[in-house]
């Protein structure tokens, strides 16, 4: 059996895993774009500040590939899948064919068509190690003093909080009116904005950058929606990312957002799957087909992947929505639905002071969504409880209790959790 | 494999086992000595939980297939060759993935001098039964191999 992974990261390695768990021998090969060895994707603002070493930022240990008998064949992105012929072509003119393939590419940053911005080489994005590579040199040399990013969502806000370690004055222009507007809630979105502004970050919302000026490719100034003008550096565009999917317009593979996968993680071509921020996968609470570009998505969706490749049936139980993070002091955790609906049941605790909060919503009984600030340790309760769509019942009264965990369960549940037997 | 699994109509909720966590993982082994010298309070990797007549102590299942290494952003998380969920303290970047997808909420935060890491059982290697199974007096905790302990505890809820 011959399996092509195209991919290199999260959802790769754990279907390479998955894979190697169930056949030994066949072949396996690892394809991508960038050169490095597996690497952590969530750590590029570590990376930008020296917060954290390079060491760090490996995923796996450095004999990995030996280890698991993978075949990496790193820096020619895919540009053609024959699912007929049952070939990948890469840019490189290397071609590659194969069994079963999992299609792992990952997502592409979204840059707007913005007046002026193709011209500007001082314009960066930041979700390659790549990218925070050029940037840092930047740094390092002492050519940032300023910079502004272009949206306030993970990836902007992350890059903003590396930069602004570094010394570089920073300001973030978000179209909506609070940052991280899809990971926490405003209460919390207004304590992450006091945060950057002890870090000498500076936020704009509601605003947004309309025209780059560049003279001889160097950047001026950027003039945005509210008229103001702003002289950075360097602009850093983290608008959000897309399935990187553009490769696969020639296959019969089909795409919606995302490549479409079923429960078994398989595409509509029959030995083609796909995992990780490039599938468009059944959701936990929904059913519908959505892409969730977060990591425990990612590898589990891999490694779903991997083993049904592989020949050993796993079903995917769906995905669900979370983030972990944290802004100077304030550490974050929330998950699922974050926007009440009509009907839904909204818990709220607040110690203003102490910057505590624990959100819940509930919906129809479950638990469908949390935020949590500062007491996070029990997060993963919660996560399960969305999970596995437990009926709360009295629960419900003591969601927002601290350290709430299994001895508020009803006796059953709880038993049944401790006491597992095989 | 064999790790640790409470009984609830065992435990007399007196705290020994995360004492004996404390002074298992501590450099002089003396319970005096890990708590005032060492300043090891607070950082046993079970817990003691309690409602009225019921309580458990709760520490890490080593899963057979945890979220928390699915969950984990750099490979900090991992199985040694027997089986055991382990964190690598030089590489954990205190993310909390790991806190946010672990379905026991067993993981903890440890405070070093200058970060904070992820924490939790290790299932005491240099000892043949864990301290908090030793120092339990009432069996409330049973050091066993009931089999796979995957992660059909989804299924299980």
């Amino acid at each position: 059996m011959k399996y092509v992974l195209v991919g290199n990261s999260y959802s790769a390695v754990w279907a390479a895993e998955a894979i190697r768990r169930v056949d030994a021998d066949g072949e396996v090969f690892m394809i991508s774009a960038e050169k490095f060895r597996p690497y952590a994707k969530a750590l590029l603002q570590d990376y930008v500040s020296m917060r954290f070493t390079e060491h760090h930022m490996y995923y796996r240990g450095e004999h990995w590939y030996e280890r698991m008998k993978v075949k990496p064949g790193l820096g020619s992105p895919v540009v053609e899948v024959n699912d007929v012929a049952k070939i990948v072509v890469l840019e490189s003119g290397e071609k590659f064919t194969y069994d079963r393939l999992l299609i792992a590419t990952g997502g592409v940053p979204f840059v707007p068509p913005i007046k002026g911005v193709d011209e500007c080489r001082d314009v960066y994005t930041f979700t390659t190690w790549g990218d925070a590579m050029r940037i840092k040199d930047r740094v390092d040399a002492g050519e940032v003093r300023s910079a502004v990013v272009i949206g306030a969502g993970l990836i902007g806000t992350q890059c903003a909080e590396g930069l602004a370690a570094r010394g570089v004055k920073v300001t973030i222009v978000e179209l909506e009116n609070q940052v991280l507007p899809r990971a926490v809630d405003s209460k919390v979105a207004g304590w992450i904005e006091e945060e950057f502004h002890k870090e000498g970050i500076s936020v704009r919302l509601s605003d947004t950058v309309e025209e780059v000026i560049s003279a001889d490719g160097r950047l001026k100034s950027v003039k945005l929606k509210s008229g103001d003008v702003l002289e950075p550096d360097i602009l850093v565009v983290a608008i959000g990312v897309r399935p990187n999917v553009d490769f696969l317009r020639s296959s019969s593979v089909k795409v919606d957002r995302g490549v479409l996968v079923d429960e078994h993680m398989r595409t509509s071509v029959e030995d083609v799957f796909a995992a990780g921020d490039v599938a468009q996968a059944p959701e936990v609470l929904t059913g519908e087909k959505q892409v969730i570009p977060i990591i425990p998505v990612a590898t589990e969706q891999g490694k779903i992947a991997g083993f049904n490749m592989a020949g050993k049936s796993r079903t995917y139980p769906g995905a669900l929505s979370m983030n972990s993070f944290h802004f100077g002091e304030l550490e974050i955790i929330s998950a699922g639905k974050l926007t009440p609906e009509e009907g839904d049941e909204v818990i709220t605790y607040v110690e203003e002071e102490k910057r505590l909060y624990k959100k819940f919503i509930v919906s129809g009984g479950r638990l469908a969504g949390y935020v949590l600030t500062r007491d996070v340790e029990n997060a993963g309760v919660y996560t399960a409880l969305i999970r596995n769509r437990v009926e709360l019942g009295d629960m419900v009264h003591a969601l927002s209790e601290s350290r709430f965990h299994f001895h508020k369960f009803p006796e059953k549940l709880r038993k049944s959790l401790l006491e597992v037997r095989a | 494999m064999k790790v640790v699994y409470p009984r609830e109509d065992f435990c007399v909720q007196c705290y020994l086992c995360q004492v004996a966590c404390v002074v298992e993982h501590s450099q002089s082994k003396n319970v005096i000595n890990a708590y005032f010298r060492e300043n090891l309070r607070f950082t046993e990797r079970c817990s003691v939980y309690a409602e009225g007549p019921v309580s458990f102590s709760l520490m890490c299942r080593h899963c057979t297939e945890p979220e928390c290494l699915e969950a984990c952003k750099n490979g900090t998380l991992y199985r040694d060759e027997e089986g055991r969920v382990l964190v690598n303290p030089e590489k954990c970047v205190g993310c909390w993935m790991c806190i946010m997808a672990c379905p026991y909420g067993v993981i903890k935060r440890r405070q070093l001098e200058t970060r904070r890491i992820a924490h939790k059982c290790d299932l005491c290697p240099e000892s043949e039964i864990p301290a908090c199974v030793r120092a339990c007096p009432n069996g409330a905790l049973l050091f066993e191999d009931r089999g796979e302990r995957n992660d059909e505890v989804r299924a299980r809820w």
